[in-house]
């Protein structure tokens, strides 16, 4: 595996996310660990991808969207 | 916000509701559970609060009508996500330029430390608008990804493409928003982030 073919995989890759991770990504870990320069690559994509987590979790729904769901709703029933 | 019917011009399912099967309070759990994620997809597909609102709605109305046939709770969520992102499609035409996309070199951007600072000083509008600039074809997986309420596998038959299409597409989304990020970040000092926000994209 080239580490360009690395940086895909690992590109995708989500802390703490399936079970099959070990199949999906130890290959492209283990050689992020042996490589520096992707291990440090490994690291800033993973910060990136934090920092955009937590910036789009914090936007909320309009107010009243909720309500305005359910009541067009109940007003098919 | 008051009850309305969707602006995009989708027929509203006819009645013979599934609350009928369902009750109120079930309905308004499913909803409490997944309208704030469905919200953020659908405002990075929709680039404005409005018509993400609309799709939300719009989508729950499916569901109301049509969800009765999911017997499989574990698969409400994915339908639910397949469904606003079939209605977006719906909403507006594909291009072109979505399926040449598909053969776009990947870029020579790399992360860097700097950048990881400029999107955790970025406030949430900020990066939602600069997510919104990533093409569509590779800010829908990239919006996916970020929120985290699908498995990859989830992913892929939402967008209706094999995982390996979903991991190439996420690295040259990502590769497009760093690209995005890097050229906000040559604007003079004091502009750290000169996206410009969407309106709306606050939080409230």
């Amino acid at each position: 595996m080239t580490n360009e073919e690395a940086k895909i995989i690992l590109g995708a890759y989500r802390p703490g996310g399936e079970g099959s991770a070990e199949a999906v990504f130890g290959e492209a870990m283990r050689q992020a660990e042996r490589d520096p320069q992707l291990g440090a690559w490994f690291a800033h994509s993973q910060g990136l991808d934090a920092a955009m987590r937590g910036k789009l979790r914090e936007l909320a729904p309009p107010p009243g969207l909720k309500e305005s769901i359910l009541a067009q709703v109940r007003g098919l029933s | 916000m008051k009850p309305r019917r969707p602006r995009r011009g989708i027929t509203p399912p006819g009645r013979g509701s599934h609350l009928r099967t369902m009750s109120t309070p079930a309905f308004g759990q499913l909803v409490e559970d997944h309208y704030g994620s469905l919200f953020r997809f659908a405002l990075s597909l929709a680039r404005n609060p409005a018509d993400a609102g609309d799709l939300v709605q719009q989508t729950f109305l499916i569901w109301a009508t049509k969800g009765h046939s999911l017997n499989d709770g574990k698969r409400v969520k994915s339908w639910l996500f397949t469904t606003l992102y079939r209605e977006f499609l719906r909403g507006r035409r594909r291009t072109a330029r979505l399926t040449s996309l598909e053969t776009m070199p990947e870029g020579e951007n790399e992360p860097e430390a700097a950048e990881v600072d400029r999107v955790a000083r970025c406030d949430a509008a900020t990066a939602l608008a600069a997510l919104q600039e990533v093409d569509e074809v590779f800010r829908a997986p990239l919006s996916l990804f970020y929120l985290e309420d699908l498995s990859y596998q989830e992913i892929a038959a939402v967008l209706q493409v094999p995982v390996g299409t979903v991991m190439s597409r996420l690295s040259r989304g990502k590769t497009q928003l760093r690209a995005i990020f890097a050229a906000a970040a040559t604007v003079p000092a004091g502009a750290a982030c000169p996206i410009p926000a969407v309106p709306g994209g606050k939080e409230p």
